[in-house]
């Protein structure tokens, strides 16, 4: 376990990530919205245009508090390596947000998100599992983590679907894993977990109900780049899978409905639909996917902000689940 | 109830992630043992499909529960509406 001087000055960099992205994100939402950047939020009666692509002012964010983690705790390959990550995912994000790529490119774009991992070389073939330790896997391990970076960005890219929603859910997994960092005694992970949330819940600031600004493909993907780049470095593999379930059953339930890999635009039977009220309600169309919103609203309207307040819940339950997992694998 | 219900859904998601995969990673290590060194690529290769193929399943129940509960849902919900 961590020691207090040094979780304190890791802290540091959360409070520089926290800053940037809440200084820098109205000017670029301004600069945005007068560019004609902008998405309508179809969630809402009167379908206000809100400014896009503002997931880059988390990447600015995150940016400067890995230089202050530098500084802080010295030069480490695994901040390159997460830098990189990001920087890479959200470059492709950038390019998903100004030409939306098709369904099967996206995901294989975002395995070059993993190139700086594997080029640096900071991870660990030898994943740890409660009750059985670790897990040889020498070779294909690299190979797994050329799938592990495009499945999470895509499964965070594919929960970005409310005001804050990807925001407010991702900062609770990103605290749990600082926090779970700090137990495990990895200061540099920990504070890359500690960037990330820093910078997640200044932009949650924004882009909560009513949302001012979106993050766009630009802060989906990054920030679900950042959340598998960190699994792989903190050596916290299952723990995070475990923070990220509502994720991967919001991916998955919808993958196995649809049959294929899928863009939101391109599905035509809606998962939901805006009543005239300002409620959201489950849609009963059989061709609709089964997704994490659609099983919330299963038994009845809700708004938006109550989708997201049962999502925040369920990923907060997810977070609790994985400090037990990770106190399995401690223990083992 | 509709918390509790999702919350209990997530909860078993969880659970039978972290203990399912300690399963599936047990069954996998009994069927290929490490002590097979001298085809080590082909073991780990193995491994792997071995563990995507139960994991593939045990994520298809996964969504054959979360299936259920929607449409089990939409219905009672139907119903009470009429």
């Amino acid at each position: 376990m961590l020691d207090v001087f040094t979780v304190g000055t890791t802290l540091t960099v959360s409070v520089v990530a926290f800053a940037v992205t809440y200084f820098t994100t109205p000017p670029l939402a301004s600069w945005l919205k007068h560019r004609g950047i902008v998405g309508i939020d179809v969630h809402k009666l009167d379908g206000p245009k809100i400014p896009q692509m503002c997931g880059l002012s988390v990447i600015a964010g995150l940016a400067a508090g890995l230089f202050s983690l530098e500084l802080v705790g010295g030069h480490s390959p695994d901040i390159v390596a997460f830098l990189g990550t990001v920087a890479i995912a959200g470059i492709i994000g950038v390019v998903d947000d100004v030409r939306p790529l098709s369904s099967k490119l996206k995901p294989a774009l975002t395995m070059l998100a993993a190139v700086p991992i594997l080029l640096l070389g900071t991870y660990d073939p030898h994943p740890i599992f409660p009750l059985i330790g670790a897990f040889r896997l020498t070779i294909l391990y690299p190979m797994l983590i050329l799938v592990a970076i495009p499945v999470t960005a895509n499964a965070v890219n594919m929960l970005d679907v409310f005001n804050g929603s990807m925001s407010g859910t991702l900062t609770i997994v990103s605290l749990t894993l600082a926090g779970v960092l700090a137990f495990a005694g990895k200061a540099t992970a920990m504070g890359l977990a500690l960037a990330l949330s820093g910078s997640l819940l200044a932009f949650y600031l924004f882009n909560r109900y009513p949302a001012r600004v979106f993050g766009g493909d630009t802060g989906s993907l990054a920030c679900g780049a950042a959340v598998g780049a960190l699994a792989i470095i903190g050596r916290v593999e299952l723990v995070t899978v475990v923070a990220l379930v509502p994720y991967i059953m919001n991916a998955f339930y919808g993958l196995a409905s649809v049959g294929r890999l899928y863009e939101r635009r391109e599905i035509k039977p809606r998962p939901v639909k805006l009543r005239s009220d300002g409620l959201l309600e489950a849609t009963t169309e059989r061709g609709a996917p089964v997704t994490l919103t659609r099983l919330i609203l299963a038994e009845g309207p809700m708004s938006e902000q109550q989708i997201v307040s049962v999502m925040q819940v369920l990923t907060a339950l997810s977070c609790a689940l994985a400090i037990f997992a990770f106190f399995l694998v401690e223990v083992q | 109830m509709r918390i509790v219900a999702l919350s209990a859904l997530a909860i078993f998601v969880s659970l039978s992630v972290i203990f399912g995969v300690s399963l599936i990673m047990r069954a996998t290590i009994f069927i290929l043992p490490y002590s097979m060194t001298e085809f080590r690529i082909v073991v780990e290769v193995l491994r792997v499909l071995l563990a995507l193929a139960l994991a593939y399943s045990w994520l298809r129940g996964g969504k054959a529960i979360a299936d259920w509960y929607f449409w089990r849902s939409v219905s009672l919900r139907g119903r009470d509406e009429s």
